[in-house]
């Protein structure tokens, strides 16, 4: 299948004694967006982390199982290049506060060392604020400090971080739980237009977010993954009981 | 539905005539006489009568004041005037709160009235609090502004008997002192607070920690001692070891403010960094150490400004010099330490030099402290 990107079969993880992923296995596609729900505290964030390996930098974080990006096991390569090649976008949104908007989307060459032409730099910055929704609002200001942008400015910001890397997966962990209502529609619009070039995995509570933006949903309840489908099949006929309790509010 | 007939019951019951009433307070009044003779004879004692709280609170400022006269012969004689102002007003507005509490509006008034003596009670302590530090301030500047100019800058202290004379070998010498302290203290302070505020929890980061706060502790004397024994025995006396003793000194300065401000940052910020595969090292040093940068410096300043009067363990290790002097591996001269000597030799020339030096000293801490508000001010990091 060389439509995989991110596959991960009977994956486990801890914290401490804690088991909150239990024997998940799935198989992500290319160019796709994945939306992942389920109640608070039912491991899907964990899951999330654990596949650019944030997970094990929280004590007593482990991970057991086999967790592939293309046919290379990401438990095998070194971090660094696994969140080379998997973004992540948080919760809350978090610019560097010391960086200016500029340097803030080519953070992740600048941090990490690498040494680039002005002109390539410039390019990357507008390619990826004009990906990320950005460019026409900051163009102007790109020598501000990232922190003096709205809310929902920032977030597309961390977007354009993620994206100035050029990855394979971006994760997203509950991207617009922090955003008003006019930000969180333009984040959505987002997800359809990063879908051509990116798979996107979002981590989200709000069932109509799941049901707007993405093409498969995952269902997970207590640590398993229950459920696994198309978006329009999971909302209009789960297979699941619990999937469709959980649809319908029976529980939360 | 109902919703709308609660509403409705809330505003029937509001509109109820007994509902307006409010308790009378039964009770008799207190005398004003009664309280300005108790406050005039007992002091704060007598605030008592008017009410406890307001007794507790002038027993322990009287108690302060009794230490603050101990220690340094400074009275606060206004406090008895405070004490039969307060009374009276506390009776007058028991009083008036008694008689005529028979609705809202009074008791509302009352409320008022309380507040307003609170805060300008308050604002008389804040007063009374900074007055002597005021009073000190003014003495030394009255003392010692007279005597800075040029040349007490720049020549080295008369001869004794002499007149004239100046500072200039203690101000190079608590330079060059200060500087090298912080050459040795501000690395290894900056790289523990970063080993504390990463691994909290663990055991080396918690004993470590808790040396820290015993070495902040420890006594100035008692680390003069020890480089004493340690560098001045087998070495003689040397700015160096005046240094080293300056520098433990500082260190554990350094090192909680480093921590106590890496500790404020948010983790996301690590995260942040963390997911852009930025390896561990990188993201302390450029993205952990430059957002706390503020913070650490106004630690390092602030240390500085601690160090620079410190008297005791320079007294055995850097010990003194008449002269100006650079050589490091030599005795040298230090601000506090040229005012120790001075104030207490018999010359009138030698108190007036102490007296500058002590000004000069007051500026430099002053205007440290100065610079660290300007710095987070300026470069605080908006989060």
């Amino acid at each position: 299948m060389e439509h995989t990107v991110v596959s991960a079969s009977k994956f486990n993880a801890w914290f401490g004694d804690n088991h909150v992923v239990k024997d998940v296995s799935i198989k992500i596609e290319k160019n796709q967006v994945i939306a992942v729900m389920g109640p608070s505290g039912c491991g899907k964030t964990t899951f999330l982390r654990c596949i650019n390996r944030m997970h094990e930098l929280i004590p007593g974080a482990t991970a057991k199982g086999s967790l592939k990006l293309y046919d290379d096991d990401v438990y095998t390569m070194n971090p660094i290049y696994v969140r080379y090649k998997i973004g992540m976008v948080f919760q809350r949104p978090n610019p560097f506060p010391n960086l200016s908007i500029y340097d803030n989307v080519v953070a992740g060459y600048k941090l990490n060392g690498i040494k680039m032409d002005k002109a390539d730099m410039d390019n990357i910055v507008q390619k990826s604020l004009t990906s990320a929704a950005l460019w026409n609002e900051v163009k102007d200001s790109l020598h501000k400090k990232g922190t003096f942008l709205s809310g929902g400015q920032q977030q597309r910001l961390c977007i354009a971080r993620a994206i100035a890397m050029e990855p394979e997966v971006i994760l997203f962990d509950e991207p617009t739980s922090a955003l008003d209502p006019i930000s969180t529609s333009s984040v959505e619009q987002l997800f359809h237009e990063l879908k051509a070039n990116y798979t996107l995995i979002i981590v989200t509570h709000n069932m109509q977010q799941a049901a707007r933006v993405s093409d498969k949903t995952a269902f997970f309840y207590v640590g398993e993954l229950v459920e696994f489908d198309e978006t329009k099949q999971m909302f209009t006929a789960p297979r699941d009981v619990r999937t469709q309790n959980y649809i319908t509010g029976r529980f939360s | 539905m109902i919703i709308m007939d609660l509403a409705n019951q809330q505003k029937k019951l509001s509109l109820q005539p007994s509902n307006r009433q409010t308790v009378v307070y039964a009770g008799k009044e207190k005398s004003v006489l009664a309280a300005f003779l108790l406050a005039f004879i007992f002091g704060p004692i007598g605030l008592f009568y008017a009410s406890i709280r307001s007794g507790i609170i002038m027993t322990l400022i009287s108690l302060a004041n009794v230490v603050l006269i101990v220690l340094s012969g400074f009275n606060l004689f206004l406090e008895i005037l405070a004490v039969i102002i307060w009374i009276i007003c506390i009776v007058k507005a028991y009083n008036a709160a008694k008689a005529t509490i028979k609705d809202m509006d009074r008791r509302i008034k009352f409320r008022n009235n309380e507040s307003v003596l609170y805060k300008s009670f308050i604002i008389f302590l804040a007063f009374v609090i900074t007055l002597p530090l005021i009073i000190v301030l003014l003495y030394i500047i009255k003392q010692g502004v007279l005597q800075v100019n040029w040349h007490f800058l720049t020549h080295v202290p008369a001869p004794e008997g002499e007149t004239g004379g100046g500072i200039a070998n203690a101000l190079v010498g608590s330079l060059i002192i200060v500087a090298m302290s912080s050459v040795v203290a501000i690395p290894i302070g900056i790289l523990a607070g970063i080993y504390l505020s990463e691994n909290p929890g663990t055991k080396l980061a918690y004993y470590s920690g808790l040396c820290v706060d015993i070495l902040q502790g420890v006594p100035s004397i008692v680390v003069g001692i020890i480089i004493y024994f340690w560098i001045v025995k087998p070495f003689g006396f040397s700015a160096v070891s005046g240094s080293i003793a300056l520098a433990i000194m500082m260190m554990p300065i350094v090192i909680r403010s480093t921590e106590q401000t890496l500790l404020l940052l948010p983790p996301s910020l690590k995260e942040a960094a963390l997911s852009l595969g930025v390896p561990y090292h990188r993201v302390i040093l450029k993205v952990i150490v430059p957002c706390g940068f503020a913070g650490i410096l106004s630690g390092i300043i602030l240390s500085i400004a601690r160090i620079i009067g410190e008297t005791a363990p320079l007294l055995f290790t850097a010990l003194g010099n008449n002269y100006l002097s650079a050589n490091i591996a030599k005795p040298m001269e230090s601000l506090p330490h040229m005012i120790y000597t001075y104030a207490t030799s018999p010359y009138d020339d030698q108190h007036d030099l102490a007296w500058g030096a002590s000004f000069i000293l007051l500026m430099f801490v002053l205007l440290l402290n100065i610079f660290t508000k300007l710095i987070t001010r300026k470069w605080n990091i908006q989060l």
